[in-house]
C-alpha cells in the first residue's frame, strides 16, 4: 500500500492530464477543479460489504416497487403509510409521467446511495440519489491508475476487481433497450460531470450524444450520425435531470433537451435511464419513509439504518425540532449537493431563532436529522496523514437483476471543521477497496 | 344534446425562414360524459411527420415535425361536438388537483382574499360558486395588462386580466379552500379565440365554472384539455431554429380564430 501512497502526486498528475475534473458553478459561472484524489483507500472488510450489499439491494428494490406504485396504483398513500402531500407536493414528482410503466418496470437503473459509517462501525444511509448520480468513474480511473503505479500492492491484498463497473453498467442499459444502439447523452461539456459522460461512453461501448444529435421522428429516438445517416436509439443513460429533458412536455425554455422525448418513451420505443420522475422517491421528506416502504412492498424488516430523522410537518417532530434545533442538522428538502444543510451547533442565537421561525412557517419544507459522529478516515494532506470526515456513495444497478458495484466513491471534506463531503463542495475522493476476504 | 359544429385554425408567420421544426399540438377534443366528438378533420402544415400520442391525462396529441427552411406554419381542426346542457362530467380525481401548481401558488394578496372572505356555505359547490362571485365582484376583464407567465398571485395583486388570469385566481381559492380544482382549455360559442375556464371535484364528478362570463359550464363549452394550470394545457409548443451558424431572432405573427355554431 506505501507503493501507491508513494505514488499519490503522480496518479493525481495523470487525472489532471487525463481531464478527470469536476465542474462548479459559482454565482453562475463556471468553474473547472481538479478532484483531487487522496492515495489512502478506504478499505471495507469482506462481512461488512456483505452485509451493505444485502441492505442495499433491499433498498433500491423497495423505491422502484414505491416508484412504479405511485406513478400508478398509488396503494401506499391509500393504505396511509405515507401521506399523499409528500408526494404529490414533491418538486421530483411529475404529473407528465403518470401511468407510464418504463420498460421491465425499472425506475431507477443507476441508484448511487450515500453512507457514513458511525464511530461504533455502524453504517446509516443518509441520502437515497435515484435521479442521475454521479461519481462511478473516478474509483474506477483512479484504480487503474494505482495497478499502473504498484500491480504488487493487487497481488498482496485480496482487493476485490472493480473494473466490472462498465460491463454492468452496459447489461443494466441492454436489459431495457427497446431496438437500437446505447446512447448515454450530456448536456455538454459545461456539465459538472462532463468527464464522466464521455469516459463512460467509451467503457460502455455507448454513443456519447449532445442533445443536438438526437431527435424524435413518428415517436422513435434517432441518433443523427456522421453524413447524416439516422439510427434508431433503444435506451439513453441521460446525465441532464428532467426538467430539461424535452422541451415539449418540462420546460419550454430548455436548450438542451430533446423535443417529444417523453411521446417516444410514453409511447414505449426508448428507455430512459434513470426514468423521469425519480426525483418523488429521493425527495429528503420521503427518505423518512423508505424503512417503511421496505416493511410494505416487501414484508421484510430494513437491513440498513437512516439516520434519525424528525419531519417537522408531524406535530410531536416538530415540537422536538425545536426544541432540540442546536444539535441537530437542517436539510432543505428541495436542495441538493450539500447545499440547504446548515448544523444547528454553528447556529448564533439570532439564526436559530430564525430558522426556528420558518421552519414553524414551512414545516413540509425540513427535515432535521441527528448529527451521527461519523468515523474519520486518514488522509494525507501536504505531505501529513491527518483525520478527516468522509462518506461512501454506494453504486446500485437494477438490470435483470439488482448489483452492488464492489467498490464506491468515498468523499472526504478537505477543511477539518467541516461535514459536509459532497463533490461540489470542492471536497477530494479516495478509491473504495472492497476485499474478498 | 346540443349540436354544435367548431373550426379552431391557426397561423403563425415568422419573418426569416426556419428549420428543424419539431412540436406538440393538443388540438383534439375527447368524448367524455358531457360532450361527443365526431367527424375530426385535422390539417398540419408543413409536416413531414405526424403522429398522436395519448399524454397522461387521456388528451390526443399531435407530434411532429419539418426540417426544410418554412417561414408559415398552420394548423386547423374542425368537428362536431354533441354537448349535453350540463356543468358535470364524470371522473377520477388525481391528487395533483389539490395542491398549488407554479402559476397559482397563493402568496399575500391571495391569503388576504381568502381570509377576508365570508362564506356561509358549506357544500363544495356552493363554496366555489361564492369564490367565482367574490373574483367577478373583484377582477375586471382588461386584455392586455397580463401574459402567459402571470401568476395567480399577481392577478389578484392587478385585479384584472383575461380569461386564463380569472381561471388562475379561481384555481388558487379553490385549492387554498380544500376545493380541489383544475384548469380546462377549450372553445366557448360565441367567442372568436380560445377559452379557458375552472371545474372543481365534488362527490366523484367535475363540476364546470366560468369566472369569467360569472356562469356555470353550459351546452356551449366544448373542452379540449385540463391540468394543474395554463402551463399544462398549451395546445401548441414548437422548437425551431435558423439555417446557418449565425445567430438571428426569429418574429413572429400569428392569427387564429375559433368558429363555434350552431347545426
Amino acid at each position: 500500500m506505501n507503493d501507491i501512497i508513494a505514488h499519490g502526486d503522480n496518479i493525481n498528475i495523470l487525472l489532471a492530464r487525463y481531464g478527470v475534473k469536476f465542474g462548479i458553478y459559482k454565482n453562475g459561472v463556471f468553474h473547472e477543479q481538479l478532484f483531487p484524489f487522496d492515495p489512502i483507500p478506504r478499505v471495507i472488510s469482506a462481512d461488512d460489504f456483505d452485509y451493505l450489499e444485502r441492505g442495499l439491494k433491499q433498498r433500491v428494490d423497495a423505491l422502484n416497487l414505491f416508484l412504479a406504485d405511485i406513478y400508478n396504483q398509488k396503494n401506499i398513500i391509500r393504505d396511509g403509510i405515507v401521506p399523499e402531500a409528500f408526494v404529490f407536493s414533491s418538486s421530483g414528482y411529475l404529473p407528465e409521467c403518470e401511468g407510464i410503466t418504463p420498460p421491465a418496470g425499472i425506475y431507477s437503473h443507476i441508484s448511487g446511495i450515500d453512507l457514513v459509517q458511525a464511530k461504533d462501525g455502524t453504517w446509516y444511509v443518509l441520502e437515497d440519489n435515484l435521479r442521475i448520480p454521479s461519481g462511478a468513474s473516478y474509483p474506477l480511473i483512479a484504480r487503474a491508475l494505482e495497478r499502473k503505479a504498484s500491480p504488487q500492492v493487487f497481488r498482496e491484498h485480496p482487493v476485490r476487481d472493480n473494473r466490472d463497473y462498465a460491463d454492468i453498467l452496459k447489461e443494466t442499459m441492454d436489459n431495457v433497450n427497446l431496438g437500437g444502439i446505447n446512447v448515454i447523452l450530456t448536456p455538454g461539456r459545461y456539465n459538472a460531470a462532463f468527464f464522466e459522460h464521455s469516459y463512460l461512453a467509451e467503457k460502455t461501448e455507448s454513443v456519447l450524444a449532445m442533445p443536438n444529435d438526437l431527435f424524435v421522428q413518428d415517436c422513435k429516438l434517432y441518433y443523427r450520425g456522421d453524413h447524416g445517416k439516422k439510427q434508431r436509439v433503444g435506451a439513453v443513460y441521460r446525465r441532464q435531470s428532467d426538467e430539461f429533458l424535452d422541451p415539449c412536455t418540462f420546460r419550454s425554455d430548455s436548450l438542451i433537451g430533446v423535443p417529444n422525448l417523453m411521446a417516444a418513451y410514453r409511447a414505449g420505443n426508448v428507455a430512459i435511464l434513470n426514468a423521469p420522475g425519480n426525483g418523488a422517491a429521493d425527495d429528503k421528506g420521503i427518505y423518512y419513509f423508505v424503512p417503511k416502504m421496505i416493511q410494505y412492498y416487501l414484508h421484510e424488516e430494513p437491513i440498513l439504518h437512516n439516520a434519525p430523522t424528525y419531519l417537522p410537518m408531524y406535530e410531536q417532530d416538530k415540537t422536538f425540532v425545536l426544541e432540540n434545533l442546536e444539535r441537530l442538522v437542517l436539510k432543505d428538502v428541495a436542495e441538493a449537493g450539500g447545499y440547504g444543510v446548515v448544523f444547528g451547533n454553528k447556529m448564533s442565537a439570532q439564526e436559530l431563532s430564525d430558522w426556528k421561525a420558518r421552519i414553524q412557517r414551512e414545516p413540509r419544507r425540513f427535515i432535521a436529522q441527528e448529527v451521527i459522529d461519523f468515523r474519520d478516515l486518514e488522509i494525507i494532506d501536504e505531505g501529513k496523514r491527518v483525520m478527516r470526515k468522509a462518506d461512501l456513495r454506494a453504486f446500485v444497478l437494477s438490470g435483470a437483476e439488482t448489483k452492488v458495484w464492489a467498490s464506491g466513491l468515498t468523499r472526504f471534506s478537505r477543511n477539518p471543521d467541516s461535514f459536509i463531503v459532497n463533490s461540489s463542495q470542492g471536497g477530494g475522493f479516495k478509491d473504495t477497496w472492497v476485499l474478498s476476504r | 344534446m346540443r349540436k354544435l359544429h367548431f373550426t379552431h385554425y391557426k397561423k403563425l408567420q415568422f419573418d426569416t425562414p426556419v428549420i428543424s421544426h419539431s412540436f406538440s399540438l393538443r388540438l383534439v377534443p375527447h368524448t367524455d360524459s358531457r360532450q361527443i366528438i365526431c367527424d375530426l378533420e385535422k390539417v398540419v402544415s408543413p409536416a413531414e411527420h405526424l403522429s398522436d400520442v395519448t399524454d397522461e391525462w387521456g388528451t390526443t396529441m399531435c407530434i411532429g415535425d419539418c426540417y426544410y427552411e418554412h417561414d408559415t406554419f398552420s394548423y386547423s381542426v374542425s368537428g362536431i361536438a354533441w354537448v349535453k346542457d350540463t356543468p358535470y362530467i364524470e371522473g377520477p380525481l388525481h391528487p395533483i388537483y389539490r395542491y398549488p401548481s407554479e402559476l397559482t401558488r397563493p402568496g399575500a394578496c391571495i391569503e388576504q382574499l381568502y381570509q377576508q372572505a365570508d362564506i356561509p356555505a358549506t357544500e363544495p359547490v356552493e363554496r366555489a360558486q361564492a369564490w367565482m362571485h367574490l373574483i367577478c365582484e373583484k377582477m375586471s376583464y382588461e386584455k392586455g395588462v397580463t401574459n402567459v407567465t402571470t401568476t395567480a398571485e399577481e392577478t389578484a395583486a392587478l385585479g384584472k386580466g383575461v380569461c386564463q388570469d380569472f381561471a388562475h385566481l379561481m384555481i388558487a381559492l379553490c385549492r387554498r379552500d380544500g376545493i380541489p380544482a383544475r384548469y380546462v382549455a377549450g372553445y366557448l360559442y360565441g367567442e372568436g379565440e380560445t377559452h379557458a375556464w375552472v371545474e372543481i371535484f365534488d362527490s366523484n364528478r367535475w363540476f364546470g365554472l366560468d369566472p369569467t362570463n360569472h356562469c356555470l359550464v353550459d351546452s356551449g363549452y366544448i373542452s379540449l384539455t385540463n391540468g394543474r394550470d395554463y402551463n399544462d394545457c398549451i395546445l401548441d409548443k414548437g422548437f425551431f431554429r435558423t439555417p446557418g451558424y449565425e445567430i438571428r431572432t426569429v418574429k413572429q405573427t400569428q392569427q387564429v380564430s375559433v368558429i363555434v355554431k350552431d347545426i
